[in-house]
């Protein structure tokens, strides 16, 4: 092994030009791929750490309220293992500055609102005053109070689950974690109770250990205590009521889990991250594998003669396969120790790019691990050693005498089995892509983006055939109509259609890439402003910031004079369940509660199975994908588990289309506050006579504001304005994306079209010295050129159609991706505009070569 | 011989020839030198040189005595440090590059030890390339001669690849000549092929010659390859070392010895 990487590393240092692709390539793949292995680890990382249970072993909680609560806390005391149990309820508040400023948690950070016996969980500790007696008193924690520029003998208006109300501050408490990532106010424990709302409300139960009990030996006596409970309970079900009685299973969280629940409303800085980088990382990892092995299959290719020598001199295929093997290891390490670094610096480029534009908190830590940097080395070279294994397989076979042969021109049959290959690639995704076709306008557009990867794989398996019927198709004309360089270019092309293949692959990789990450989103924003619009019959919205709008605001807005009719959407979350013929479904269900009144005025819904007019009382109405999950259909009935840890049943009496982006299902306003722990709405929606005068309707919804700070209304123009920015900025996202992965393809371009120009030198100097120009050789160049461009646009406009098509059927229902013609013209001019630019500048640096010198005239 | 076949002269005006009408190729006082300064290498010192039409000449010497510099200058792939190179008539110091690639193309034709075909093209293709790149329609009964007298006949529609040694390089020899050229320039013809097909290929290039009233003018370090030519000149250190005419092997070899021991 070490004579063949000997030989290797010898011959690495004297063909350092030929190596110089391969190692371009694979240093790119190191950058992009280290890039999006600290962004993942950075993104996994930042699982929060508890805030408020620090001082609690155990925390009991679930997507419900607990209950029966008393039950349960009864059990929690009695264990063994337990030392302290203390009930916890949170419910949304915020601070109302005398400017009419909102002070919620730092950083978009929840600001929720408890009794103050639970402070004990974290432990908050008094830094000044005393703990609130009274209901009208509260503590708050000392960084909310700080923003707030509030002290102890304060009066200050809070917001909460009702309309706002001005309390006292009377202490200031400290978080054991500074800087905190959310604000805590404590209220008197009866006052906590009458605005979380319910009879006994708990939301998490904390559990202390006793000293010499281990967390997971607690957290195992919890879990069987409440199993029991929950059994007990299961056997009498049949005489409990629906209302009340039921348990629902809650989780036993420990160690991390705990930061989890307490941080799981709040926006996850990581997702986004780490969805980010791991989309961007398996498209560079595909993109590399790509690149790396078209740029290794051309240097080998060039090496045909050498290796045709080695053969000549015994050296066994095994020790060739062997030998390119372990050059492509020493390229791979080289390419590493110049990669991985920029990796890094590329990844904290990025994280500040994402923090500029608010995607990830200023302070979000960027983590260089070992592991992820050893993963990265591995996949690459792992990666490269595939990449090459083909070309290093078909190298060391060829008979020593056939090398030469083989190296002036490729075996005249393109692989068989590649090419079936191929087709079975093809066939696959044709078939995932089928069904998307077929849910014409259902707006389900499933993984199809992602198939251009498979789609990608076919066309590159196809690539040497493609390239023989497309060289014979575009090279006949040409070859009639130039009769000198068009015909010299055409009988290039048809005869060395591997390295036509090997050229047209990487176009088509970056027509397919750009064309798709340009064009997707583009579709989605498009279909989600069209079906936003169609749905939204409102020409007022209000948002609520910091904090919902209490129920009293709508009924405030409704008394404006002009106005004709309004609702408050209450975001409600539940789990819905159906049951038919012994066969259980259970989906999760996030709804809207609405004014039935005057919802049909307000949102056209595309009601497609019953009527809004019967939503009433205990009834729903469904999106029809949420429908179609939990199999059910108009007059059925589903169980739903509120917010508030009951459950009851209700009757589904319409389903709707238009769901994307809105709610899985609408609810009357009356059903779903007797279940809600926060009966605040998000989003306020008015409709005015059609003879108000609208400005006035916004001055007094502004006028309204004084008195609720968290409302913010705008007029319909404005809403959808700021709607379509918000989609593009997160779009943006993806242009980022495209950006880097277009600047690898071009890479890769540029490599392959370089390395298959620089390697004809001595076919320039023959042809100029039996009296051919320079510009003759630049036109054949150029000719040919426009052959690789023409079929990469051709094979990468079909892919781009195999993908833009189904998700453009499933979207609007027209076959015709509404993509805008500058985009089009910027991904196909811009692939075919480099790709000519690139092979004339090769061409005019191979020329540079005096003819006489690179012939090599047998000194 | 020559005089019973004036064909291959029709071509070309009667001007061609009175110009210079002994000498088609003429090197005055040609020195050439690479690089600058100490590192500078002179390879060749003034030489001067004339080759009459219709002659066979070969030009030898060890290596690095100027052989492959001479053959780029005399053929203009390569310009003199000083001196003049008469090319066809023309002093080719005069000329800019794609004047002297219309030269090449039209006037002279090459022949190297690698064949240097194009691999996508058929033979007859191959061959007829030069008129291609100077837009001339192929002289369907000349390119008959010329596939007879090369033997190739049978072979136009293959590619290079199917094709044996001796036969690429025949494919380049009928190449050199189908533009009727006045000189044709070989450099080690025989370098890659066996000592049999060798002789085919040097008593093809002697006939051509001879039967076409061309100048051709081979390099090459094999005294056999040399024996077949009218004179054989020698170089030396950049120098021309002597000539030979009428040269059998063992007399250029004997000649080849003493250059190399002096």
């Amino acid at each position: 092994m070490t004579g063949v990487l000997r030989l290797a590393w010898l011959t690495l240092r004297a063909r350092k030009a030929g190596f110089v692709g391969a190692f371009t390539a694979l240093a790119l793949a190191f950058v992009l791929i280290t890039a999006c292995g600290v962004l993942l680890e950075s993104a996994l990382r930042s699982g929060a750490p508890t805030e408020r249970y620090a001082a609690a072993d155990v925390v009991i909680a679930g997507q419900q309220r607990i209950t029966p609560a008393e039950r349960v806390l009864r059990r929690l005391r009695a264990l063994p293992g337990a030392e302290k149990v203390t009930a916890e309820v949170s419910f949304p508040a915020v601070v109302i500055t005398d400017g009419r400023e909102i002070v919620g948690g730092p950083e978009g950070g929840p600001s929720l609102g408890h009794a103050w016996d639970s402070a004990a969980l974290a432990p908050y500790t008094l830094e000044a005053g005393r703990p609130p007696a009274t209901d009208d008193e509260v503590v708050l924690d000392s960084s909310l109070a700080d923003r707030a520029g509030a002290r102890p003998g304060s009066r200050l208006k809070l917001a909460t689950t009702g309309p706002p109300s001005v309390y006292m501050v009377v202490g200031v408490a400290r978080s054991p974690l500074v800087p905190t990532r959310q604000a805590a106010l404590f209220f008197s424990p009866r006052q906590a109770v009458r605005l979380a709302g319910g009879k006994q409300p708990v939301d998490a139960i904390g559990v202390r250990a006793r000293s010499g009990v281990s967390a997971a030996e607690l957290a195992e006596q919890a879990r069987q205590a409440i199993e029991t409970l929950y059994s007990a309970d299961a056997s009498d079900a049949s005489n409990a009521s629906d209302q009340a009685g039921e348990l629902y299973a809650s989780d036993v969280l420990t160690g991390d889990q705990r930061g989890e629940f307490e941080f799981a409303d709040s926006p996850d800085p990581g997702e986004a991250l780490g969805s980010f980088a791991g989309t961007f990382g398996a498209i560079s990892l595909f993109v590399a594998l790509f690149v790396v092995a078209a740029t290794l299959a051309l240097s080998v290719q060039q090496r045909m003669g050498e290796i045709g020598t080695l053969r000549a001199i015994a050296a066994t295929p095994r020790q060739i396969r062997r030998m390119i093997a372990s050059e492509t290891l020493l390229v791979s390490l080289a390419a590493c120790a110049v990669g991985c670094p920029a990796g890094i610096a590329l990844a904290a480029l990025l994280r500040a790019v994402l923090a500029d534009r608010g995607l990830i908190p200023e302070y979000f830590p960027l983590h260089v691990g070992p592991t992820t940097l050893l993963t990265v080395v591995a996949l690459v070279v792992t990666a490269a050693q595939l990449a090459v294994a083909v070309s290093a397989r078909r190298a060391s076979r060829v008979h020593p005498t056939q090398v030469l042969r083989e190296a002036s021109t490729p075996p005249p049959r393109t692989g068989l089995i590649r090419s079936l290959a191929g087709i079975v690639v093809l066939v696959i995704a044709a078939v995932a892509l089928a069904p998307v076709a077929r849910g014409r306008g259902s707006q389900d557009t499933g993984a199809a983006d992602s198939l251009v990867m498979v789609l990608m794989l076919g066309v590159a398996l196809l690539g040497p055939l493609a390239a023989r019927v497309g060289s014979t198709v575009l090279g006949a004309p040409i070859a009639r109509l130039f009769p000198v360089a068009g015909f010299l270019a055409s009988a290039g092309t048809r005869a060395q259609y591997r390295r036509l293949a090997a050229a047209v692959t990487p176009l088509v990789l970056a027509i397919s890439f750009s064309g798709t990450l340009l064009a997707v989103p583009e579709l989605k924003t498009r279909a989600a402003e069209t079906q936003n619009s169609q749905r939204l019959r409102a020409d007022h919205v209000v948002r609520s910031s910091g904090i919902g709008l209490p129920a009293d605001y709508a009924a405030e807005a409704s008394r404006i004079p002009g106005v004709q009719a309004v609702t408050g959407l209450m975001p409600v979350s539940t789990t819905l369940t159906s049951r038919h013929e012994g066969d259980t479904q259970t989906h999760g269900g996030q709804g809207y509660a609405v004014d039935e009144e005057t919802l049909p005025t307000l949102l056209d819904l595309d009601i497609r199975a019953g009527s809004l007019a019967r939503l009433r009382r205990d009834t729903v109405a469904l999106g029809e994908r949420r429908a179609e999950s939990l199999g059910v259909r108009v007059g059925d009935t589903v169980g739903v588990d509120w917010e508030d840890g009951t459950r009851s049943d209700a009757r589904v009496v319409a389903l709707y289309a238009r769901d994307k982006g809105f709610a899985d299902l609408v609810l009357p306003r009356e059903l779903a506050e007797r279940h809600s722990t926060d009966p605040l709405d998000d989003t306020v929606l008015l409709r005015t006579s059609p003879t108000a005068d609208d400005n006035a309707v916004q001055k007094a919804l502004q006028a309204l504001t004084a008195q609720y700070p968290m409302a913010d209304p705008i007029p319909r123009a404005a809403y959808d304005e700021a709607r379509h920015a918000r989609q593009e900025s997160s779009n943006s996202l993806s242009l980022l994306l495209l950006g880097m992965i277009a600047a690898f393809t071009a890479i890769a371009v540029a490599n392959t079209l370089t390395m298959s120009t620089m390697e004809r030198t001595q076919e320039f100097a023959m042809l100029r010295l039996i009296g051919a120009t320079r510009r003759h050789v630049t036109r054949i160049m150029l000719w040919e050129a426009g052959i690789t461009v023409t079929l990469a646009v051709a094979l990468g406009s079909l892919v781009c159609a195999a993908v833009l098509v189904p998700i453009a059927l499933a979207l609007t229902g027209s076959a015709v991706p509404a993509v805008s013609a500058g985009h089009v013209l910027a991904v196909l001019g811009g692939t075919t505009a480099f790709g000519l630019v690139t092979v004339l500048f090769t061409t005019r640096l191979a020329l540079r070569t005096h003819p006489a010198q690179a012939i090599g005239t047998g000194r | 011989m020559s005089a019973q076949d004036p064909g291959p002269m029709r071509g070309h005006g009667p001007g061609t020839s009175a110009a210079s009408p002994e000498a088609t190729v003429r090197l005055d006082a040609v020195s050439k030198t690479y690089g600058k300064g100490a590192a500078a290498v002179q390879a060749l010192r003034d030489v001067s040189m004339s080759f009459a039409k219709g002659s066979f000449t070969a030009v030898m010497g060890p290596s690095g005595s100027g052989k492959s510099t001479f053959l780029h200058c005399a053929a203009g792939l390569d310009r003199p440090t000083s001196g003049h190179v008469r090319l066809a008539g023309a002093d080719i110091g005069g000329l800019d590059e794609n004047a002297l690639t219309v030269l090449r193309r039209e006037r002279i034709g090459f022949v190297f030890q690698a064949f240097n075909l194009l691999p996508s093209l058929t033979v007859e293709q191959n061959i007829t390339l030069p008129l291609r790149l100077s837009r001339r329609r192929t002289d369907r009964e000349w390119l008959a001669r010329i596939l007879k007298r090369t033997g190739l006949e049978t072979r136009v529609t293959h590619r290079p690849s199917e094709l044996s040694g001796g036969q690429q390089q025949r494919v380049a020899i009928a190449r050199a000549l189908v533009t009727r050229p006045e000189v044709v320039f070989a450099d080690e013809p025989t370098g890659a092929l066996d000592s049999t097909t060798g002789r085919e290929i040097l008593l093809l290039l002697q006939e051509s010659v001879r039967s076409l009233q061309q100048t051709l003018i081979m390099v090459t370090h094999d005294p056999v390859a040399a024996s077949y030519a009218d004179l054989v000149l020698f170089l030396a250190d950049g120098q021309l070392a002597g000539s030979l005419p009428s040269p059998t092997p063992d007399t250029v070899a004997e000649r080849m010895a003493q250059l190399g021991n002096r």
